[in-house]
């Protein structure tokens, strides 16, 4: 996510959709896309507003608050029970920041730059580099959604099993 | 029992987290650092089947307990009806 508001709406909203929609594939329950929708046009904006009280020597922290805001979302809103909803936010974050750990360092050495270099430019051009992570994610999720692997059995993959 | 599998889900997947956050400002040599991300991808695919082994017993054992006591509660009701 981004202090950048216009890179929140370009990046950190389908992101949110994509996060979202993987913590509830990941626990085979039926996407509601409406309440996700509602829900990743917010907690961007959340997350932005509590990444400009942390300070930049504690950077990384509000993935903690990120962390719990995903759980409570996924426990209240979409209405999962506590083990699930847990299950769900902890492994679609841990992916998403696999994810960026992996491919992102390949992608700066190609193009010669650094996140630090990037994080101080504030021109759209370093939404460029969360595209493939974000596509790749997008992926996966459409893998598991489609092909109904998840790690816990809910109502779709139990139907499945039957 | 469940609420200990629940609670071994819990300290699988924090430590999986934990262990992703901590790569993210670690610092090493690139050779260094392509070990570690090898290690912390193994990691994580184990935890996660881990979990999915540990969800799918719980599931089981609720089937399995829900058969038994409708077993039994027939046949206690048969028994109490025909006595």
């Amino acid at each position: 996510m981004d202090k950048m508001p216009i890179a929140v709406i370009l990046q950190g909203i389908p992101e949110t959709i994509l996060l979202f929609m993987f913590g509830v594939a990941i626990i085979g329950e039926y996407i509601n896309f409406k309440k996700i929708l509602i829900v990743s046009i917010i907690y961007p904006f959340v997350i932005m507003f509590i990444r400009s009280l942390i300070p930049s020597s504690l950077f990384g922290l509000h993935i903690v608050f990120a962390l719990i805001i995903i759980n409570l979302i996924f426990w209240k809103v979409l209405k999962f029970d506590f083990r699930e909803s847990f299950i769900s936010a902890i492994t679609s974050l841990s992916f998403l920041i696999l994810l960026e750990i992996l491919v992102n360092p390949i992608l700066y050495n190609a193009f010669n730059t650094s996140l630090a270099r990037l994080l101080q430019n504030e021109s759209l051009q370093r939404l460029f580099f969360s595209l493939p992570v974000t596509i790749l994610y997008a992926l996966i999720t459409f893998i598991l959604y489609k092909f109904k692997w998840s790690l816990v059995r809910g109502k779709r993959t139990i139907k499945n099993d039957c | 029992m469940i609420a200990k599998k629940t609670i071994l889900n819990f300290i699988i997947l924090l430590q999986g987290f934990i262990i992703i956050i901590f790569l993210l400002g670690l610092d090493f040599e690139e050779k260094y650092m392509s070990l570690i991300k090898i290690f912390t991808v193994i990691y994580f695919i184990l935890s996660l089947c881990i979990i999915k082994i540990i969800n799918n017993n719980i599931i089981i054992k609720k089937e399995e307990s829900k058969d038994q006591f409708s077993e039994f509660s027939v046949e206690e009701f048969e028994q109490n009806y025909y006595s």
